[in-house]
């Protein structure tokens, strides 16, 4: 891959139903609005400049599914045409549910070539615990229509910490995951925001409600357990472990989040997407009615935008990289930033003590470390 | 030049809130002492704070020249004193230098337990009491009731009760006349050595510690030498002069006459309110009667919120001292909270105006541990006591033969309707119930005598909170007690947290520590590893909770939606760490100290 990598992500945010311990920017009950939002990812598509080579399309959510799969097209052909190159890996996040079956056939007419499917869990006592309105057998019904169509690379999302799930439930959970034959998992810990920060959009009342009767339900101790029981399981199944939350068969790591952490620059569309040019990362209104309105209007929604000096961009790319199982290589980090890591951060490493791992090449995190890596990271922070 | 025949010095005592400022402003106005449109209200309380807390703190005395009815001129001496228990020596210095109060009582609040005290407090100086049912306009004024108050429990004869509103300006001349004709004229030998009265001192950058005085016998010459007696102190009049209200320079002050000097010296400390001034060519064979060093009563350590500030708070500090010799300071530094001073005051509100003036003065952040008093340990096997007044710095359990502390005797005025809570209260602080004393059918007077300790730590505020703000409260300090106590240790991971360290009685150790450990399980983070927590006596553990380990860390996702947001957070909980105090291995968020520290004030 050249230096003039780049990556798009559109941001889908209607739900039909929107999760109660989800951060992410979504509106439940805005079904009118599906049919008029794709017209403006394509103008604000217009309106920002296409730089490098496209290597990677995200839609994210939301519930990109939602999307009707002739819109989808519109949208990877307009990039296709912006950049003037084909991608090689299109991602688009799907919700299994009966109530919403894509056209799948449709989707990957669009271009699409790879499907993360939330499906979160196989177990339906652990999805009404999760207040989803889904059940197990939809989740196997949608990925069995996903192989159908042809989908050669699809990744499942697993939930795991849900109150009253068991190391036991866990292993079983994983195991008929296994049983599908994915080619990606991303495994989430259920983490329950109590009190919002700015940052993150605000949960609804009823959310919040929610989370404060799950959050005392959950045990640090055993969601500690079943993190350390899935390196095991999916280890002895052939996956690689490759970033802090994500296993994939070998060649199936996702090339779009790793640009994430790689700090590659990417251009986000859509309400509350954020970009990135490796040096300032600018993010779009959360609000979906700002959004439309602004773009409607003609000029791109960009709610604000912060400029990243060197500290912040040096922790950002320790941050960042120790994220990647590898870890980061020393050599790479002095080639941007000047400095051995090693040494630009020996107070922050000695800290670490059990928690990082150094050797002549790279700095990781160790198998303790990926427990606690935001106590290793701390001390890296500007 | 109004002879001393013709002059009168007085003072207005009252309750807080009871109306003495704005009486005192309206005697001023009435004697065209200052025009009324130049007027800020309440003249002779000069500092914001003092107008804030509706409290004079540092006295003033003000010449007002008065037409009386009798045709004559008279020069009426207004001695302000300051309305609060913790200054009772400074208030005793004020009426000293008087021969006649104004006692002023809210006509809706009627007696409160300062109104009690400033009374014994004149009668023991033997003044001639005027007696003022101020704020007679407000629609709850009951006039009557408060006479039958004071006819009863200070045996006031109704008919020589004067009945004023200071805000509209009723009864004002009734005082005057009643200040020419009840209260006497000074007395003193004109051609005796020099003995004046310091009753307050303040430091002028300009001209030193400015002294004010009252002069008893002989006469005051400016640019004489002159000598403070208690401290010894010599040196030579710069300026000599009256208030009206603002300085007036003069010649000579002479017997009955009150005033100011200005004495170019640096440190207030010199000029000592209660020390007697004399002539230091031809001193006087004795000072006057009843000079003492005012002695710090209540302890607490304060410190600079951040730590850069201590050279600040150490200046500031050493400024304030010059204007207020009456609270002590020494360095000290403490696990929790870094460097700072331990420091003295008169009283809860004493410490309070310094932490404030400190903080608006000198714009730092303070944090103060909670309140404590001096203990008097005495240790195994030693003829000495040893003078603690930091609970940190107590000798070790197994040493320690008896600890005496100091008690107060405190008197609460009260509706009859709170007479139970209140009982409580007091005997939930140890307070030992002496008497009850009916002031009226409705209100009562409770005397009880109880450990400081018990009294400086929150005790006013229950009272407040439990009598709906009726009762009021004054004390005075009885002596050193023995008592049962011991020191409460608080450990976390087995290293002893001294800023958390406290002397309680023994009684109360158990159900202290237990909250103590409980509160602190909360504030502490969980760390790596599992923390116990443990209150202890000696090496015996009384109260015991464990913090669990944290077992996972981590952000489940980071993708680029996320990541400006995720390092805002590890940047906060960085900051957060640097504020965090290590003890052993465990880090304490400083929060976690002040809850504490604000808790032991609920205890």
């Amino acid at each position: 891959m050249s230096l003039s990598t780049h990556h798009l992500y559109v941001h889908v945010p209607f739900c039909r139903l929107v999760c109660a311990y989800c951060d992410f920017v979504t509106v439940g009950g805005r079904g009118a609005d599906i049919a008029s939002y794709p017209d403006l990812l394509l103008a604000e598509l217009a309106m920002r400049p296409a730089s490098g080579h496209l290597a990677t399309i995200y839609f994210g959510g939301g519930t990109p599914s939602l999307l009707p799969a002739d819109r989808v097209a519109r949208v990877v052909g307009a990039a296709i045409d912006r950049w003037g190159n084909a991608p090689t890996e299109v991602t688009l996040e799907a919700n299994p549910s009966s109530r919403e079956t894509p056209d799948w056939a449709g989707l990957r007419v669009a271009g699409v070539n790879r499907i993360s499917l939330g499906i979160q869990s196989l177990r339906d006592a652990q999805l009404q615990m999760l207040a989803r309105g889904q059940t197990a057998d939809e989740g196997l019904a949608a990925y069995a229509a996903v192989r159908a169509a042809g989908f050669e690379n699809v990744s499942i999302d697993l939930i795991y910490g849900i109150p009253g799930q068991s190391r036991a439930d866990w292993r079983e959970g994983l195991n008929l995951v296994l049983a599908l034959a994915p080619e990606h998992l991303s495994l989430y810990a259920l983490q329950l925001a109590l009190a919002p920060d700015e940052w993150a959009a605000p949960p609804r009342p009823g959310a919040l409600r929610w989370r404060k009767r799950m959050v005392p339900r959950q045990d640090d101790g055993l969601a500690a357990a079943q993190y350390e029981l899935a390196e095991e399981v999916l280890d002895a199944a052939g996956f690689e472990h490759y970033e802090l939350s994500s296993w994939a068969r070998p060649g199936f790591e996702s090339r779009h989040n790793s640009a994430y952490w790689e700090r590659r620059p990417y251009t986000g569309i859509g309400a509350g997407a954020h970009s990135f040019d490796g040096r300032s990362r600018s993010w779009n209104e959360r609000d979906l009615d700002a959004y439309m309105a602004r773009t409607k209007a003609g000029e791109r929604a960009m709610a604000d935008s912060e400029q990243l000096d060197e500290p912040t961009r040096a922790f950002e790319a320790i941050a960042l990289g120790l994220r990647r199982v590898t870890g980061l290589s020393r050599a790479a980090f002095a080639n941007e930033f000047g400095t051995d890591p090693v040494e630009r951060f020996a107070a922050a490493i000695g800290e670490g003590a059990d928690l990082l791992e150094v050797d002549h090449d790279r700095i990781r995190l160790t198998t303790r470390g990926r427990l606690f890596a935001n106590e290793a990271l701390v001390g890296f922070a500007p | 030049m109004i002879p001393p025949e013709r002059t009168r010095n007085f003072s207005i005592v009252a309750h807080i809130d009871h109306g003495k400022s704005t009486l005192a402003d309206r005697l001023l106005e009435a004697t065209h002492t200052i025009d009324p449109r130049q007027m800020t209200s309440q003249v002779l309380d000069s500092m914001d704070l003092e107008r804030e807390k509706g409290i004079t703190i540092k006295a003033r005395a003000v010449r007002l020249q008065y037409e009386a009815k009798d045709g004559q001129t008279y020069a009426l001496n207004l001695i302000d004193t300051p309305g609060h228990v913790d200054f009772t020596y400074e208030v005793s210095r004020s009426l000293q230098a008087c021969e006649g109060a104004i006692l002023v009582v809210d006509a809706s609040q009627g007696i409160e337990a300062q109104t009690l005290a400033n009374m014994h407090l004149a009668v023991e100086q033997h003044l001639v009491i005027i007696p003022v049912i101020n704020k007679i306009d407000l629609a709850s004024a009951d006039p009557e009731m408060v006479l039958a108050e004071l006819e009863e429990t200070l045996a006031i004869p109704r008919e020589e009760v004067i009945l004023a509103s200071a805000k509209e300006g009723r009864g004002i001349d009734e005082i005057l006349e009643a200040i020419v004709k009840r209260i006497p004229p000074p007395s003193g030998e004109a051609s005796t050595p020099l003995q004046a009265l310091v009753f307050d001192s303040h430091y002028d950058q300009y001209k030193g510690v400015v002294a004010y005085v009252r002069v008893a016998n002989g006469t005051l010459h400016d640019h004489e030498r002159i000598r403070f007696m208690a401290t010894g102190v010599e040196t030579d009049i710069l300026e000599l002069g009256y208030f009206r209200p603002q300085p007036v320079p003069t010649r000579r002050l002479t017997v009955g006459e009150v005033g100011y000097v200005a004495s170019g010296l640096k440190s207030i400390a010199d000029a000592r309110v209660g020390d007697t001034l004399t002539d230091a060519d031809r001193p006087a064979a004795e000072p006057l009667p009843g000079y003492r060093q005012a002695l710090p009563l209540v302890f607490a350590g304060i410190y600079p919120m951040r730590g850069d500030e201590y050279p600040l708070l150490r200046d500031a500090l050493e400024k304030l001292h010059l204007n207020d010799a009456s609270f002590v300071y020494e360095p000290e530094s403490s696990v929790a909270l870094g460097f700072g001073y331990r420091c003295g005051f008169l009283g809860l509100l004493h410490m309070e105006i310094v932490q404030e003036r400190l903080e608006r003065e000198f714009g730092l952040e303070l944090i103060a541990s909670a309140p404590s008093v001096e203990y008097r340990v005495k240790r195994l096997n030693r003829a000495d006591e040893l003078v603690v007044d930091n609970p940190a710095k107590f000798p070790p359990a197994g040493e320690v033969e008896a600890i005496s502390e100091p008690w107060v005797s405190a008197t609460v005025i009260t509706p009859t309707d709170y007479i139970g809570p209140i009982m409580e209260l007091a005997t939930t602080r140890r307070g030992d119930f002496i008497n009850m004393e009916y002031l009226d059918p409705k209100r009562v007077n409770l005397h009880f005598e109880m450990p400081l300790a018990e009294l400086i730590i929150d005790f006013y505020d229950q009272l407040k909170s439990r009598s709906s703000g009726y009762a009021s409260l004054d004390y005075a300090y009885l002596g050193y007690r023995l008592g049962e106590l011991v020191k409460l240790d608080i450990m976390v991971s087995g290293e002893p947290v001294d800023a958390l360290s406290l002397i309680v009685h023994r009684s109360n150790a158990f159900r202290v520590g237990k909250s103590l450990v409980e509160k602190l399980k909360e504030l502490i983070p969980r760390q790596m590893f599992e923390v116990p927590v443990q209150a202890a006596i000696g090496s015996n553990i009384i109260s015991r909770e464990t913090i669990r380990a944290m077992r996972k860390n981590v952000l489940a996702k980071c993708y680029g939606g996320d990541i400006t947001r995720k390092r805002k957070l590890l940047e906060k909980q960085k900051e957060g760490k640097q504020r965090m105090k290590r003890i052993g291995s465990v880090e304490i968020p400083q929060e976690a100290f002040l809850a504490i520290l604000r808790m032991n004030e609920g205890q």
